[in-house]
């Protein structure tokens, strides 16, 4: 676990946007639930990385958040921001690329 | 699904002792929370235990990432997570004691344990948790926390019980269990003497054996765990300070 925390450091915007954009609207937990889900509960985000990492992404435009009332609570939503869509594709093919090189580099070692 | 009102205060002020500042990302907090004691409700697990592991999953995170997190004295937080647990145990019993609810229920609030020790301010050498186990070199969960103390230091009950085992296996070293109620026990390895029996009655704060280094171990300290219904509980967030 603490091996995938050292990886998350450089991927987790990332991660962040392309859940993102794969689900449309989704909430912190949602997040966490779905990386936790997909990966068979390999990647734990936790709520001392996740939030941090959606109000830096918020704040640099590449995601937009709503409000919702539900249950009583307020719910707090994020998506894309249309307006950003260009550098959300670019930071996640560039990441995926990476992942293509780092596949051929740990190949060769074997 | 709706929490009490109960719940969500208890989660929200919890928050705001552990350093989160009231404002939006205080509420998205509150969210995520009830959201998993809700994820943990839907796989069964009962909302009291749900709701228990969520606060003391509050309590044990660190909350400094938050720009004016303020840092708090964790002793001070530890003690008033216990008070909020027992005040929370007390008043679902006045609700379920009306509804006519069986009395065993009051036998099961948590134990405010004191510290394990006579001295009261001792190193806490490995905490709970995953950790490389110093011997065996893998990941295991570490199910209790250990405290550094010289061998012959006093190992005292931290809270009223019967003394439910005691005996010595080669990884724990010389142990005793505590039953503390129906819900909680205690258990201290690695001990150079044991110095009760099976059943025998003891309270809070009774010299119950002696500090070693016998077993698995690499240098003399007490290894102590608190089980909740059969389960591990870090006991750094049950330990009351002894005042």
């Amino acid at each position: 676990m603490d091996s995938n925390k050292k990886f998350l450091n450089g991927t987790l915007n990332t991660i962040v946007l392309a859940l993102l954009k794969d689900n449309g609207k989704m909430y912190g937990y949602e997040i966490c639930q779905k990386a936790k889900t997909k990966t068979d509960n390999s990647i734990l985000l936790t709520e001392g990385a996740i939030y941090p990492t959606l109000h830096r992404l918020e704040k640099e435009g590449l995601i937009i958040s709503s409000k919702e009332k539900v249950n009583g609570r307020t719910r707090k939503y994020y998506s894309i921001n249309v307006s950003s869509i260009q550098e959300v594709n670019s930071q996640i093919h560039l990441l995926s690329q990476f992942t293509g090189h780092l596949r051929a580099l740990l190949n060769l070692s074997t | 699904m709706n929490h009490s009102s109960e719940v969500i205060k208890q989660v929200r002020e919890l928050l705001i002792i552990s350093g989160v500042s009231e404002g939006e990302a205080l509420e998205e907090m509150v969210d995520h929370y009830l959201c998993d004691i809700e994820s943990q409700i839907g796989q069964n697990i009962s909302p009291q235990i749900a709701i228990r592991k969520t606060l003391q999953n509050i309590a044990r995170t660190d909350y400094s990432y938050q720009a004016n997190a303020k840092r708090t004295n964790r002793s001070l937080l530890v003690a008033i997570m216990g008070l909020m647990l027992l005040s929370f145990m007390v008043y679902k019993v006045a609700i379920e004691t009306k509804d006519n609810a069986p009395i065993e229920f009051v036998q099961n609030i948590p134990v405010l344990h004191g510290w394990p020790l006579e001295e009261a301010f001792t190193q806490i050498s490995s905490k709970f948790g995953i950790r490389q186990h110093p011997i065996l070199m893998s990941s295991v969960l570490h199910k209790g926390v250990d405290i550094k103390a010289k061998i012959g230091t006093s190992v005292l009950a931290t809270g009223d019980g019967v003394i439910k085992e005691t005996g010595f296996t080669e990884k724990a070293g010389k142990y005793i269990i505590v039953e503390h109620n129906a819900r909680f026990s205690s258990r201290f390895n690695h001990l150079a003497s044991v110095d009760v029996s099976v059943n025998d009655r003891v309270f809070k704060g009774s010299m119950i054996g002696k500090v070693g280094n016998s077993g698995m171990s690499t240098a003399p300290h007490l290894h102590f765990e608190i089980m909740d219904d059969n389960q591990h509980v870090d006991p750094l967030t049950y330990l009351m300070p002894n005042l």
